[in-house]
């Protein structure tokens, strides 16, 4: 037999593939058993086959259960163009009409968009939105007629084509969840309830659409009114928590009429903005709020709608509005009676350097006559009484400067300056509503504390807070903020305003038949407005007068109107 | 493995023989019990049924060759050798090779699909050792050792890698030389070349960003595992959290993130199944193969069977090694399939029928060993007592 010569060689040969091999399965105990719980872990991560579940919108209600926002499943169709490639005209011819879009846009937004990474692979794009908001029987259809897509194709089952096919069908074409927000009564209190945006919310195992509140109840109360998303998968289904149904102190009636009214007045005076807002006085309960230029929730982004709610979020000097706190301040403090009579100088009064008029020459009013006939210097005369620190004190005191602290986004403070940085005339013109600047929510809160028995409210604007099942879950109170007038001067203030809706007063037309109305009217260099409060807690002519809690303070207000609402040509400053 | 110069005489050609048998067979039906895991679960004799077709093609192949005589096959090895250029020829040219994914590799005949570059490996190995045994004097020289085997296995390799199956050219590549060195060939000849190739190869990876983007994919697949490093992130996410015992016979969850799971990746899926503990056993198996191969190797009656055994065992073991080696992240990424486990008709039929030359050669030596008994027996009987 041979001796084969080289052997050594091949035994050298041999030892260095065994010793590979104890190499590699040296380099295999480092993955398999020394990485294993690293690796392990990545692998449950993955196969965590989580998926997020959207939380529906709480509604927002008025008083008497009235759905003014509330939010309906609608789904977001997406795409992954890297499973459709080449049969992108069969899904889009398939899929378009069914969305209601041009074929054309399917298609264009199905191309796949190659690009490379970091290592020079190139990838495509597998996510891409379709169209949002689609209600929940659409994607039904849709889901169904991509899983019946006819292909023409014949794919022999298990070969690789058939797990295309099954990919493309199944998967190609999926829904992300999420809800839809929607106002059945449109634009009614639409300054108090804001609107929404849309928003996505991105969490380790997926996408759910929400919204987002922008503004008014719908931001202020976004906690309340998001819930909590759920997840579902895994062996476990937690189901999302809705959020809460907000309950507000609106009626959706009188916010009707009143939208009505300035929609209307708007229109007919052809003014920039007319706002209004309607307290119920003894609890501070805003029954109707309503700015217009108003605007549509459901499409915030119109270039003409009023984003501004006047009645918190603008400032204005008063006018002669304001004349109340002044003599009701004065009247408090035992400094003037309202029978007392005070000369008026015939409307032209030398104070300080300069002539304060008043618009009709009167010689000696009562301070009950200041009022309703609204003369400026007999108003003057009441706060030089009072002194600067008293009347300063007394603004302050009825809430002016400061914020009333209503459930509403960007309310404004106002503006009253402090005395030492008062001129000479401030003394005379602070009173009759000019070099102050306050919101109109600010002044209906200081005239239904008139109607209050003399005690500030603080304004209230969400009654309470229920789940889905209209279980309650929270109620808020009424809040007194303070006691600004004893309850006899809050009684004969309201007395002497009666008399401004009278033949007597500045607001002749106003006068009712049936209720009591006090009021205030005035005019600055930008608007006109108007105040009312229950003129007595006790019915004045009929025993059907509705209980003191139905009686309610107000404020209109049209700002830069061409035409001025009352008949009598220039209204009284 | 024998180190000693003396041969063991319980480990007999025939108990060698035996024992590769039995271990090829193992692992056959463990890429069988592999192939019905991964299949589809509407359908899951999809892959089983071809490998059990190639199993009994090949096993009937392993033992007509078996039977054969070595100086028959050495007759034929020529031959051999030529066909197989003839078809890896013929596989390039377009419309008669076919193309899958870009690569030209398959010959379609009546039905049947079939890679020539398998049955190449063979052929090789076979005309080497022939070339070997019968220059065995010559082997020592330059011209002779080195220069005409060797451009016989650039113009083989050469044809595979322009199909291109770098794998496979390389293996080719690495056993035809490992053979000629083990033929007489002297190394130092091979290094030369071998270094000046890798400085070549080095050069051009450094000045190709993408090519090294590449290799450092290859390095950190865990950071490139979206691109060039996915599928051995994920070959890696399979056995690392199949961890030292195994999910379990038909428990994989990543088959569907392992791309070639049924074919170059098959171990991935095996060690994920398995654990630690059943891809020692693999390992194992391969090792066990690789020690009774060279053994009979070590017991061949002549050259040539001891240069074909030694071909054959390198084949079948450094093809695992590679494909292990991938898989693992150990070495970069190269298309080549598991012995005797992926999934592949024409190269299990061909593995087979080059374990039936294994047979063939343990053969010849029992039968040599037998005759040395018997002649041994002859003269005692002769002698004076």
């Amino acid at each position: 037999m041979n001796k084969p010569p080289a052997f050594r060689c091949t035994l050298v040969f041999g030892w260095l593939i065994g010793l590979s091999f104890v190499a590699l399965a040296l380099w295999l105990y480092r993955i398999q058993v020394v990485k294993h719980d690293h690796y392990r872990a990545i692998v449950n991560r993955m196969h965590d086959q989580r998926t997020v579940r959207a939380a529906r919108r709480g509604d927002i209600l008025d008083r008497r259960g009235v759905v003014l926002a509330t939010s309906l499943p609608v789904r977001t169709i997406c795409a992954d163009p890297s499973l459709i490639f080449t049969q992108r005209v069969a899904v889009a011819t398939t899929i378009a009409p069914l969305l209601g879009m041009e074929v054309a846009d399917v298609l264009e937004k199905l191309k796949p968009v190659v690009r490379t990474n970091a290592v020079g692979d190139p990838f495509t794009n597998q996510f891409v939105v379709l169209k949002r908001r689609v209600p929940q029987e659409v994607w039904t259809q849709v889901r169904s007629a991509m899983a019946n897509l006819d292909l023409g194709v014949k794919a022999r089952k298990g070969s690789g084509l058939s797990y295309a096919l099954t990919a493309l069908r199944t998967r190609a074409i999926f829904a992300q969840e999420g809800h839809v927000r929607q106002y059945p009564e449109q634009r009614l209190g639409a300054h108090v309830i804001g609107y929404t945006l849309p928003t996505e919310i991105n969490t380790e195992f997926g996408t759910v659409h929400a919204e987002h509140g922008v503004t008014g109840i719908e931001a202020v109360l976004e906690q309340a009114l998001a819930g909590a998303i759920g997840w579902k998968g895994d062996g476990a289904d937690l189901p999302a928590r809705p959020g809460l149904n907000v309950v507000l102190t609106l009626d959706a009636r009188v916010q009707r009429v009143v939208e009505e009214r300035i929609a209307w007045g708007r229109e007919h005076f052809d003014a920039a903005s007319v706002f209004a807002v309607i307290v119920r006085p003894a609890t501070g309960e805003i029954l109707a709020m309503a700015s217009a230029p108003s605007l549509d929730p459901a499409n915030p982004g119109d270039p003409d709608a009023g984003q501004v709610n006047h009645v918190v979020g603008s400032l204005f000097e008063p006018g002669s509005t304001f004349k109340i706190v002044t003599i009701a301040a004065a009247l408090e403090a035992g400094l003037l009676r309202l029978e007392e009579r005070v000369n008026c100088h015939n409307g032209r009064w030398f104070y300080g350097g300069r002539y304060l008029h008043d618009y009709k020459g009167y010689g000696l009013l009562s301070f009950e006559e200041v009022l309703v006939k609204s003369s400026n210097i007999g108003t003057a005369q009441a706060a030089l009484r009072l002194g600067p620190e008293r009347l300063y004190h007394a603004i302050t005191n009825f809430g002016f400067g400061s914020r009333t602290q209503i459930m509403l986004p960007s309310e404004r403070a106002g503006v009253i300056s402090h005395p030492r940085d008062w001129s000479g005339i401030s003394i005379t013109l602070i009173p009759i509503g000019h070099e102050v600047m306050t919101t109109p929510l600010q002044m209906a809160m200081a005239m239904a504390a008139l109607g209050n028995g003399g005690v500030l409210m603080r304004p209230m604007l969400v009654d309470r807070l229920e789940d889905q099942n209209g279980q309650l879950v929270v109620r808020y109170s009424p809040v007194a903020v303070r006691r600004v007038l004893s309850e006899s001067t809050a009684a004969t203030m309201l007395r002497a305003l009666r008399g401004v809706a009278s033949q007597e007063g500045t607001a002749r037309k106003a006068e009712l038949e049936l209720h009591s109305l006090a009021g205030k009217t005035g005019t600055s260099e930008k608007f006109f407005g108007a105040l009312t409060s229950p003129a007595s807690t006790t019915p004045r002519s009929t025993p059907s007068f509705p209980p003191k809690s139905r009686s309610f303070a107000s404020w209109w207000a049209w700002t830069n109107p061409n035409g001025w609402p009352t008949r009598a040509g220039r209204p009284p400053a | 493995m024998a180190t000693s110069g003396s041969r063991n005489p319980l480990f007999s050609a025939t108990l060698l023989a035996s024992l590769i048998m039995v271990s090829v067979l193992v692992l056959a039906a463990t890429g069988v019990a592999m192939l019905f895991s991964i299949a589809p679960l509407d359908d899951p004799t999809r892959f089983v049924g071809r490998q059990l077709v190639a199993l009994v093609l090949g096993g009937v192949g392993a033992v007509w060759i078996a039977r054969l005589p070595t100086e028959t096959l050495r007759k034929w090895s020529p031959y051999l050798l030529g066909i197989a250029l003839v078809l890896l020829v013929l596989v390039l040219i377009p419309g008669v090779g076919s193309k899958v994914n870009g690569a030209r590799r398959w010959l379609r005949l009546a039905g049947l699909q079939f890679q020539p570059s398998d049955f190449a490996k063979l052929a090789a190995v076979l005309a080497l050792a022939h070339y070997g045994a019968y220059y065995q004097r010559l082997m020592r020289s330059f011209w002779t050792g080195v220069v005409f085997p060797g451009t016989l296995l650039l113009l083989v390799c050469g044809l595979i890698f322009v199909e291109p199956d770098w794998g496979t050219a390389v293996l080719i590549g690495t056993v035809g030389v490992a053979l000629l060195i083990s033929a007489g060939a002297r190394w130092y000849f091979f290094a030369l070349p071998l270094i000046v190739a890798g400085v070549a190869v080095g050069a051009l990876l450094v000045n190709d960003p993408v090519r090294w983007k590449r290799i450092e994919a290859y390095l950190n697949p865990e950071k490139y595992r979206t691109g060039a490093g996915y599928q051995v992130y994920m070959s890696w996410l399979a056995l690392g959290s199949g961890g030292p015992e195994g999910k379990g016979f038909d428990q994989s969850t990543l088959k569907p993130l392992v791309s070639e799971h049924q074919t170059d990746f098959i171990f991935a899926i095996y060690g994920e199944e398995f654990g630690f503990r059943g891809s020692l056993l693999l390992l194992g198996a391969y090792l066990l193969v690789l020690v009774c191969g060279l053994g009979i190797a070590r017991r061949a009656p002549d050259h040539f069977g001891m240069l074909l055994a030694t071909g054959i065992t390198l084949l079948i073991v450094l093809q695992a090694l590679i494909n292990i080696g991938v898989v693992t992240g150990a070495i970069p990424n190269k298309g080549i399939a598991l012995p005797f486990v992926s999934y592949g008709g024409s190269g299990l039929m061909m593995m087979f029928w080059g374990v039936g030359l294994l047979l063939s050669v343990a053969r010849s030596a029992a039968e040599a060993t037998a005759a040395e008994l018997a002649a041994l027996g002859a003269a005692a009987e002769g002698s004076p007592a």
